[in-house]
């Protein structure tokens, strides 16, 4: 458990290290310690590099946590974050944010709306449970949610007079780190660390919840705060991540199955390590991404579901038959 | 050591199943539940353990260290035997001997999906012992299970009211509570009906009343 741990710390520091040495331009971290670069090159790599790749580390936590938290909380290996409607519903805060017309008011305004449809979609989802505190419910009206979210951005987009803002938000909803500035990372790191430290206070409400509701709740869990804690918690981390880089499918979902060959299937033990992993797999695909120069750079979206899908059928077919 | 339970009421929408149910549960003694499917006894040991919402009616004196068996059997992850006895445990490693009590300590270190379901009811239930709790609620714990296995579980569950604790079953199986249980509550309909000693109160007469069908005493096979 330690072991494993450490092994994912260095190895997403290593990576860390060759993503900022590594480039179109030679403006690496090695020029950066020895005083070699030019104004230009720091430039680069202050602005351009250094918050890609820490940006690429905080989304990828964030996914890799909410994705582990979220199977543990609803006990279903196939759950992470847009299983509650959370991401679909900062596509459609980000939607709306567009539509209206409000985005002209400033670079801020598309990624607020973003944050704040993950934040009301949660609340939803938390007032459909209110009365309800059963996992299941909690599963039928994510779904609800999250189909009627997506319904909604297809509505206010086939609404759009204007192609150049249909396309931007096809774009955003690829999902990339390009062009992100030092000043959006750190607005964003806050709210993935807070929401990041509610998700992993959960740990051993979500190892109880192994045993069912009532076993867990005999031995003293709350199970409708562990439910809006993990709803909270991810709503705030992916909210924040998705409203900077836009939607990064299968990370969540993918990275738990990652990690449980060597942490084993306790829920409260994969959370922190589905955080590293998650940094380091995002981390590795980012860099990937910034070196295939097809016609245009690959939108790491596209490459984490391109990845992520292949990989994920390999895997349902390889684990043996969950239990019921 | 005694709690005891006062006019508990309980309902889900129009069907109210606990109605304005009393009782009285001891330490050291083995208090079995019996009645048909559907009658509440399921939701009157849930309602002392405050897993449901009650309209009315209060649980005095309840222990503070429970433990629970439920009737669904549910275990979503495949942990080892060992890390399941664990679970929700502030002292590690109490999950070996735990296991070793039961006569299980062989399945340690097996998953739980490679158990079988006997196996798995006896791990279940060394978890809910793991702390040697002052109150044990074991909801069925013996449906489905192997005349062998059924023998071991209810072994156990004395031995656990030897050491002093409250044991609170719910059972089917007649003869099985006239052989372990040290005080029977018959229910039918939201209501006890009947309660006393096994032998004073598991006679055809209550039982055709409780059940419907009619038990022939001289036809017992009992288990030893």
């Amino acid at each position: 458990m330690k072991k494993i741990n450490f092994i994912l710390g260095t190895t997403l520091a290593g990576f860390f290290l060759i993503s900022l040495q590594n480039g179109a331009l030679d403006a690496g971290i090695g020029k950066l310690l020895t005083g070699k670069m030019s104004s230009a090159e720091s430039a680069v790599f202050w602005h351009l590099r250094f918050p890609r790749s820490l940006l690429a580390i905080l989304v990828g936590a964030a996914l890799g946590l909410s994705g582990a938290a979220m199977q543990g909380l609803l006990r279903n290996p196939l759950a992470e974050s847009s299983v509650l409607g959370i991401s679909s519903g900062a596509v459609l805060g980000a939607m709306i944010a567009l539509y209206s017309g409000l985005t002209v008011w400033g670079i801020w305004i598309l990624p607020l709306g973003g944050f704040f449809g993950a934040l009301a979609a949660a609340a939803l989802v938390l007032v459909f449970c209110f009365r309800h505190t059963s996992l299941l419910g909690l599963i039928l009206a994510g779904t609800a949610l999250n189909t009627l979210f997506f319904a909604l951005s297809s509505l206010l987009l086939s609404f759009s007079k204007n192609p150049y803002a249909v396309l931007e938000v096809i774009y955003w909803q690829m999902g990339s780190f390009e062009n992100r500035t030092l000043a959006q990372t750190a607005v964003v790191a806050p709210w993935i660390i807070l929401g990041s430290w509610m998700l992993l206070r959960t740990g051993s409400s979500l190892q109880l919840l192994t045993l069912g509701e009532d076993v867990a709740r005999s031995s003293g869990v709350s199970v409708s705060k562990t439910m809006r804690q993990v709803i909270m918690g991810t709503a705030v981390a992916v909210g924040a991540a998705v409203s900077v880089c836009g939607l990064i499918g299968f990370v969540g979902l993918l990275v738990p199955h990652l990690v449980r060959p060597w942490v084993g299937h306790d829920p409260g033990k994969l959370l922190f390590p589905s955080a590293l992993a998650g940094a380091v797999f995002l981390l590795m695909a980012d860099t990937f991404c910034r070196f295939s120069v097809f016609p245009v750079e690959l939108k790491i979206g596209v490459l984490t579901a391109l990845l992520g899908a292949p990989f994920f059928i390999y895997l349902a077919f390889k684990t043996k038959a969950q239990l019921t | 050591m005694k709690f005891l339970c006062e006019k508990l009421n309980c309902g889900f929408r129009e069907k109210q199943v606990l109605k304005n149910i009393s009782g009285k549960f001891e330490a050291g003694k083995i208090t079995a539940i019996l009645g048909p499917n559907g009658c509440g006894k399921s939701t009157w040991i849930r309602a002392l353990l405050g897993l449901v919402k009650l309209q009315s009616g209060k649980v005095i004196g309840l222990p503070e260290k429970k433990g629970y068996l439920p009737q669904k059997k549910e275990i979503y992850w495949p942990l080892t035997c060992e890390a399941i006895v664990e679970l929700g445990s502030r002292a590690s490693g109490l999950g070996a001997s735990s296991l070793d009590r039961l006569g299980i300590g062989h399945l340690k270190d097996k998953r739980i999906d490679e158990v079988s379901g006997g196996e798995r009811t006896l791990v279940l239930l060394a978890r809910a012992l793991r702390d040697r709790p002052d109150l044990i609620i074991a909801d069925e714990p013996v449906a489905e299970l192997d005349p062998k296995h059924q023998m071991r579980v209810m072994q156990a569950l004395k031995e656990e009211a030897a050491r002093g604790a409250a044991v609170i079953v719910t059972m089917h199986d007649i003869q099985l509570t006239a052989q372990f249980a040290d005080f029977v509550f018959l229910m039918r309909d939201g209501n006890v009906v009947f309660q006393g000693a096994p032998d004073a109160v598991l006679n055809p007469g209550n039982l055709k009343t409780v059940f419907g069908v009619i038990f022939v005493e001289d036809k017992g096979l009992y288990v030893r």
